[in-house]
């Protein structure tokens, strides 16, 4: 944990976390601030004095320059880049080249705000095709307690702190992709036709629907790949780009089954494969609830599932309060306990702006 | 003192692979550089210039000169100091041309500031006296110590990076800052402790 009492005042001011309470509070600045100042009240005048130094700063300096004028400039800037080239620009598209890692770096490099995203994809001609219109978004978690962050497909991401999670808003055709810095435990949907990407630090790991834990934070000189479920294929980026989408042997790759590890050294760029020495990377979070369940009304079944996954679940409780399910759980991940949810209730759901949306019929009353 | 001479920002891992991609020749790699950076950039722009039509001439002429000299500019961890010195002494020389600033060699920071408060969330009336205080406290330092105050708590960059934007040494933007906040602490109360925490650094 940040402890914000050692922090000088010059390294509390030019903090992000603590600017943002300063300048734009959220509702977790807010309650953690808060908390921290009852928590710590000899410091409330320090910390009194570097918000007043931040305030003034912020007025004093501060512009109003609007979204849409930057967005402009930025392209008439680039328009005369291309104007100006006389020397010509090595082709990008070239066979030998490495499309991936253009791909990639290109969506990579996106702040929080970006307006759109180019997705590249290549078609049989090795020519590329541009994909407009999806939007970027990006989580960061300053906070202290892991946050949940929810994919378009129903993946479910418990990103711990200091990590940032770059997602698109919706996922393309051909595959899911997301980049992490940091740590975070990912709960994928199955979709065999669209693999999961998770890029990080150097590496890229495989999915098609399972359970792992990526940490790769920003300082560590390894980045490690651990399985609760499911099979997973860890590569360094580097070759990955070399690949690119085509079916390939295993050398190339570690293939991870579950409670097996991948710890890959940046330095070096090796992969290796290891039994997991770590239990609690992967072990399930939540308190030990019950899985059994037995007709159990549907209201309770979701508050379960918010409990634990911290998920939240809206449906139309008047039309599903005859719902019940009778189910047992083990070791599915989130998107597999929702749709054998819905199998059994004839239900279907959809990921909206970071819930999920249930509708149902409703269920007929037992006789 | 901050315990680093690495950029604090963390966003840097990005920059410094976008800055990598442009340098091989990948123009969108520049776009997506000068989306980042274009903010930080003109509010820099605006403490020397109110001329809108200087600050995005000079602002373009940053990036395209980058961008024709890419295969000759060097690698580099910090992307935002690099524009930022990049676009000063832009500046200067556009000066230097019009023949201004003939009085002083140097670029006038913050020439035309009026000590008036933007609206925005000051919690009451108090504050809002404190703060034009401290305002009025900081319109007292030299130029330079202002500029340096501006670069490390507005733009955030360290030691290091700031004397590489204004061109000058570490040390005399550590005395800079460290004069600056002698100067204002008593508008901010008694931070007697505190001073001394970071004198230690």
């Amino acid at each position: 944990m940040n402890d914000y009492r050692l922090y000088t005042l010059e390294q509390l001011a030019t903090d992000d976390w603590f600017c943002q309470w300063v300048t734009a509070p959220t509702p977790e600045s807010d309650a953690f601030w808060s908390d921290w100042l009852r928590q710590n009240p000899d410091q409330a005048d320090r910390i009194d004095k570097v918000r007043l130094l931040v305030q003034t700063v912020q007025a004093r300096y501060g512009d109003n320059l609007s979204d849409d004028l930057v967005r402009q400039r930025v392209a008439d800037l680039i328009d005369a880049a291309s104007q100006s080239d006389r020397t010509p620009v090595k082709p990008l598209w070239s066979a030998g080249r490495t499309l991936w890692r253009v791909a990639a770096a290109v969506v990579l490099l996106f702040g929080a705000g970006w307006w759109f995203m180019q997705q590249q994809r290549v078609g049989d001609n090795g020519a590329v095709s541009v994909e407009q219109g999806i939007a970027m978004r990006e989580r960061s978690n300053l906070a202290d307690k892991p946050i949940t962050v929810l994919l378009a497909d129903g993946s479910v991401v418990r990103l711990e702190k200091n990590s940032t999670l770059r997602f698109p808003e919706r996922f393309g055709a051909a595959r899911r992709q997301v980049f992490l810095q940091g740590e975070a435990f990912f709960e994928v949907s199955k979709n065999p036709a669209k693999p999961f990407l998770v890029y990080a630090n150097g590496t890229v790991t495989k999915v098609v629907g399972t359970s792992f834990r990526i940490q790769a934070s920003e300082q560590a000189p390894t980045v490690l790949v651990a399985v609760r479920t499911g099979r997973v294929a860890v590569y360094s980026q580097k070759e990955y780009e070399q690949i690119a989408d085509r079916p390939v042997s295993g050398e190339k790759s570690v293939l991870l089954t579950p409670n097996q590890q991948a710890v890959f050294t940046r330095k070096n760029e090796q992969l290796a494969r290891t039994a997991i020495d770590q239990p609690e990377l992967i072990a399930p979070v939540a308190p030990n609830l019950d899985w059994n369940w037995d007709d159990k009304p549907v209201a309770d079944a979701f508050q379960q599932l918010k409990q634990t996954y911290g998920v939240d679940i809206s449906f139309d409780r008047d039309v599903m309060k005859h719902c019940l399910i009778t189910t047992s759980f083990t070791n599915e991940t989130l998107p597999e306990r929702l749709d054998i949810i819905c199998q059994a209730l004839g239900a279907s759901y959809a990921v909206q702006n970071d819930k999920i949306v249930l509708s149902s019929k409703g269920c007929p009353l037992e006789e | 003192m901050l315990s680093n001479s690495t950029p604090t920002a963390k966003e840097d891992q990005w920059s410094i692979q976008l800055w990598h991609e442009f340098k091989a020749g990948n123009r969108e790699a520049l776009g997506h550089l000068a989306q980042y950076y274009y903010r930080a950039l003109y509010n820099y722009a605006t403490k020397f210039t109110h001329n809108s039509e200087l600050i995005r001439d000079s602002i373009q002429d940053v990036f395209l000169e980058l961008w024709d000299r890419r295969e000759f500019v060097s690698q580099t961890d910090f992307v935002k100091s690099y524009l930022l010195k990049s676009l000063r002494n832009t500046l200067f020389k556009a000066y230097q041309r019009q023949q201004r600033s003939l009085l002083t060699y140097e670029l006038d920071f913050d020439a035309h500031h009026e000590d008036t408060i933007e609206s925005q969330l000051i919690e009451n009336e108090t504050r809002t006296q404190q703060i034009q205080q401290l305002n009025q406290a900081i319109s007292q330092l030299s130029k330079r110590q202002q500029e340096a105050l501006y670069l490390r708590f507005y733009q955030k960059l360290s030691n290091e990076e700031i004397a590489e934007t204004m061109g000058i040494e570490r040390q005399s933007v550590a005395n800079l800052v460290h004069r600056s906040l002698n100067q204002i602490k008593d508008i901010m109360g008694d931070v007697g402790p505190l001073l001394l925490l970071f004198l230690w650094c």
